[in-house]
């Protein structure tokens, strides 16, 4: 397993480079899912934007937020 | 040359990639044009990129990725039981043991607890995922509890029958474990119990469902409320019940496990 590490300001470009939409929304910049809905994190719901956006496990077409224990469930049941 | 999707794989994997992390080192990789592409950087990006369609990279913000990184070897300590439970339990349930057993390696290792930890577990997993950590720190439910369900797995005709039965007796431990309590604290009011609703929820068990223990947990503050509750249920159900305390340490942390039994009466003939 590799981590690729981002810094916060290039959430655009990665998203962008992945294919995943983003829109501004309410004073923030929110991540679009392919149903056209905010995006969630997979493990606590909330919604993501790029302020928060911790973990992409593209293959899987996942998204996470900041909070690690969130990344945590993906890691567990696939790599470990 | 390899493609993603029908895009030159160097181009995309240029624009891509601004930092590398191999073997817990950040590696920083200028990618803005071929010429700063070094040999040994263009074979880590085939080598990535190998890996990527296959799953097995991932993107992680660069201020979390030492913590995410952390987590994937599970502590040795709680290593057999997530292994055993690993293909029987779903994604957020075997997130929540995996980052209760980091919790719980931090708390003895550091003699502190993981306050931070904690507080992230709850907000990614709720009240269920505070349950977890509770049994694992308890140190008694998985092993008396859990695993013996799963020792028992040769009785069954198969996979799929066991799978269903372990499944259902785990969700129904996870929302209401009979004869463990815990006196929990750090959450929302309404997942906390005070004294009255540990009395009540104790009482409940010996007089209306005829349990025979129950065992209270407690730490640190919550001790003395767990000592007071356990004295009022022995004055309030008389002369039978009885009091075993087992006092730990959690971290530096006292802990106090107390078990609340009826003894057996053995009748003259």
């Amino acid at each position: 397993m590799k981590l690729i590490t981002f810094d916060k300001p290039d959430v655009v470009t990665i998203l962008s480079k992945l294919g995943i939409r983003y829109e501004a929304r309410e004073m923030k910049t929110v991540i679009i899912n392919e149903n056209g809905q905010v995006a969630k994190c997979e493990i606590c719901d909330k919604e993501l934007s790029i302020d928060n956006l911790g973990n992409i496990a593209k293959g899987s077409n996942k998204l996470f937020c900041d909070n690690p224990a969130c990344f945590t469930a993906h890691l567990a049941k696939k790599f470990s | 040359m390899a493609t993603i999707s029908g895009v030159d794989f160097n181009t995309k994997i240029k624009s891509l990639i601004g930092k590398i992390q191999i073997g817990g080192k950040t590696v920083n990789i200028k990618l803005n044009s071929k010429a700063q592409a070094t040999p040994f950087v263009k074979e880590i990006c085939e080598e990535q990129i190998k890996s990527y369609l296959a799953d097995k990279v991932f993107f992680t913000r660069v201020d979390i990725a030492e913590e995410v990184a952390k987590i994937i070897n599970p502590p040795r300590k709680y290593e057999k039981i997530i292994q055993k439970l690993r293909g029987l339990l779903d994604e957020k349930d075997i997130g929540a043991l995996f980052y209760a057993a980091r919790i719980c390696q931090k708390e003895n290792k550091s003699e502190s607890e993981g306050e931070i930890e904690i507080r992230r577990m709850a907000e990614a997993y709720g009240n269920r995922g505070r349950t977890i950590y509770n049994w694992l720190r308890s140190e008694d439910v998985f092993p008396i509890d859990i695993l013996p369900i799963i020792e028992s797995k040769q009785n069954f005709p198969d996979k799929e029958s066991f799978n269903a039965i372990f499944r259902r007796q785990w969700e129904e431990l996870i929302k209401f474990h009979p004869w463990r309590l815990f006196v929990k604290r750090g959450l929302p009011k309404e997942y906390q119990r005070n004294e009255e609703d540990l009395r009540e929820e104790i009482l409940k068990r010996f007089i209306f469902w005829e349990m025979r223990e129950v065992f209270i947990y407690s730490r640190k503050s919550r001790n003395k409320i767990a000592k007071k509750v356990a004295r009022y249920c022995l004055a309030y159900l008389g002369e039978h019940p009885r009091i075993a305390k087992k006092s730990y340490k959690i971290g530096n942390d006292p802990a106090l496990r107390i078990k609340i039994y009826k003894k057996k009466i053995v009748k003259n003939q």
